[in-house]
């Protein structure tokens, strides 16, 4: 069989990225407060149980096991931090950091000054709240919740022009790929958060895999739209404690947006998967600077997608996980664990566990703009014989921050399926230019090296279009 | 406390880097009966259309075929440089040749820096091919 210029068509045509962001945007982001939000007029650390800033994913994702759809500070961060053209004002410490010729275009930092524009306290900004709700030119949120906010509660006019703590939130989020003459669609992902009053939340965001033509006459599985995440949830409580009910992926590991990575597929987390998803309960607590998360689910089995509106539709079976490390600013630690107990013919039982890190130098110096995570998964699980075996996979990234919204990246995958058979493990290696020229739009181009155990080594050009809001 | 984190995850990627697989037996091996011994068409075609037909579509291309008497998507395949297609028990077939030389000599396929067949997918088709190609 000859092989042109599509190389990877097979490939990218069963891919489709979620509208995950990644653990690295956090990693990163404890260098300046000015990453979440405009910097704080007067600063006093608030009580342990009040603060909301740490480094775990609820800082910038409704989810507070991260992923999908972005809070306020994540879209402030998408807009100052992010691009290569600040739509908010950039943080102090990435003012001379701007590409070649892109240097100071983006009009909303003002680069004379750091001029703090948020209220002080929160009971300031209660009695400001009209004038900085005239001030408000958000269109993809609305409203303020009913009720009583916790202490400390999100500042309207921390956030800039965003509605800090809305009722109402819509997202958006379009991945294409690009594969010589071909730009088809990834993933589209519709999220809509509800939070009518304070300390509850919905959350649903519909989602469909991405196809061409040739692959939905083709492929069996139902590639229709489907409710990714579907939940409800309270939360806002002391040290940022919630509890959580509906569908999602459990939380275990780096939630990483390279879906294709061994430690994700190979352990049912493929977040652009309907098999990944589970229906149940989670609970977590982020004090600064510990986390945990840990829930208990069930699924559907292994081999079947559960149906695309219906999150109770689970077969037999159950699975629990948990999360839990420590997350200082310029390095993290992790440990995960996760069982699924069920029926052979439903995939039979699985053990995983997991060590994961990231260390982030660049917050202690400011010309090493690097940072490195890794994640090591092994674990059990049966075959369809009904014999046990193990697995092993792990993955390592460094990115580089050439400069803001251009970043360089290097990852490396391993895993061996089954510790019992021999040549059948692959390496792979990614070396990738990411670039983020506005708020809202990073292209993503890899080179991919894949190096199984026995064979031929096999490379492509992989390409990748995200838009999201 | 960072120079102590630096170091720690400086061995961690060089561990990994060097990292190789264990295991010395294959899987017909060390668990026979995870495939069965004659495995039907219902149970190889699924891999292939997991795995192979979102490229070789249709069923026309391939040694076997005159590139006159291909099907739309052969010629689709052609122009990409896919080919043959492989949507049919004829057409695996046909092309089984090439097929045992990509996927179990030269490991090249799905092509690129997709993840070839597992060894449980191997042994299906394998098993297939062994009890006679049968496309009931």
């Amino acid at each position: 069989m000859r092989l042109t210029h599509v190389l990877v068509v097979a490939a990218t045509l069963s891919l489709a990225a979620t509208a995950q962001a990644t653990p690295m945007y956090a990693a990163r982001s404890a260098r300046t407060c000015e990453n979440c939000h405009v910097g704080p007029n007067k600063w006093e650390n608030p009580p342990l149980a009040d603060r909301k800033c740490n480094m775990s994913c609820q800082s910038c994702h409704v989810d507070p096991a991260g992923g999908g759809m972005r809070n306020t500070s994540g879209r402030f961060f998408g807009q100052s931090t992010l691009p290569m053209i600040a739509t908010s004002p950039r943080p102090t410490d990435d003012w001379d950091r701007n590409a070649p010729y892109f240097g100071r275009r983006d009009r909303a930092t003002s680069y004379d000054a750091n001029l703090p524009v948020g209220p002080n306290t929160f009971a300031e900004a209660m009695e400001d709240f009209e004038e900085l709700s005239q001030e408000m030119a958000d269109g993809w949120a609305r409203g303020t919740p009913q009720g009583k906010p916790s202490a400390y509660g999100l500042l309207q006019g921390r956030y800039e022009r965003l509605n800090a703590d809305p009722v109402l939130r819509v997202g958006a989020d379009l991945r294409l790929a690009y594969l010589g003459s071909l730009i088809f669609p990834m993933q589209i992902d519709v999220p809509v958060a509800v939070h009518p009053v304070h300390h509850l939340t919905f959350l649903v965001n519909t989602g469909v895999r991405g196809r061409s033509g040739e692959y939905a006459e083709t492929y069996t599985k139902d590639h229709s739209f489907y409710f990714r995440e579907a939940f409800a949830m309270l939360h806002e409580a002391p040290y940022q404690a919630y509890i959580k009910a509906g569908r999602f992926v459990p939380s275990f590991g780096l939630r990483l947006d390279d879906h294709t990575s061994r430690i994700r597929r190979s352990f049912e987390l493929d977040g652009a998967l309907a098999e990944s998803r589970v229906t149940g309960v989670e609970i977590g607590a982020m004090p600064n600077y510990p986390f945990l998360n840990a829930s208990w689910f069930r699924m559907a089995s292994r081999t079947r997608a559960p149906g695309d509106w219906d999150i109770t539709d689970v077969d037999d079976g159950w699975g629990s996980a948990i999360n839990a490390g420590f997350r200082e600013l310029s390095w993290s630690v992790g440990a995960s664990a996760m069982i699924r107990r069920r029926s052979i013919d439903e995939g039979g039982d699985t053990s995983t566990y997991g060590l994961y890190g990231v260390l982030n130098p660049w917050r202690n110096h400011r010309s090493l703009p690097l940072t490195y995570q890794f994640e090591y998964d092994t674990g059990s699980l049966q075959r369809a014989s009904g014999r046990s075996t193990d697995q092993v996979a792990f993955y390592q990234e460094a990115n580089y921050v050439a400069w803001n919204g251009v970043t360089l990246l290097l990852a490396h995958d391993f895993s061996d399926p089954d510790t019992e058979i021999i040549d059948d493990e692959e390496h792979r290696l990614q070396l990738g230019l990411q670039v983020s020229p506005y708020a809202g739009v990073t292209l993503d181009g890899r080179f991919r090296l894949l190096m199984p155990a026995v064979g031929q080594t096999g490379s492509d050009l992989f390409v990748q279009m995200h838009f999201y809001r | 406390m960072l120079k102590l984190m630096c170091r720690l995850f400086a061995g961690v990627a060089v561990a990994m880097m060097v990292a190789c697989g264990s295991g010395d037996r294959t899987l017909n091996e060390v668990d026979p009966d995870v495939v069965a011994q004659k495995p039907s068409f219902a149970q190889v075609y699924p891999i292939f259309q997991r795995d192979c037909i979102p490229c070789h579509t249709g069923t026309g291309g391939g040694e076997e075929d005159e590139e006159d008497e291909e099907d739309e998507a052969g010629k689709r395949n052609r122009t990409l440089g896919v080919e043959p297609g492989l949507e049919s028990c004829a057409a695996i077939i046909n092309n089984l040749e090439d097929i045992v030389e990509d996927v179990f000599i030269d490991n090249n396929m799905p092509p690129g820096a997709w993840p070839r067949l597992t060894t449980k997918e191997k042994l299906t088709i394998e098993r297939w091919i062994d009890g006679g190609t049968q496309c009931d």
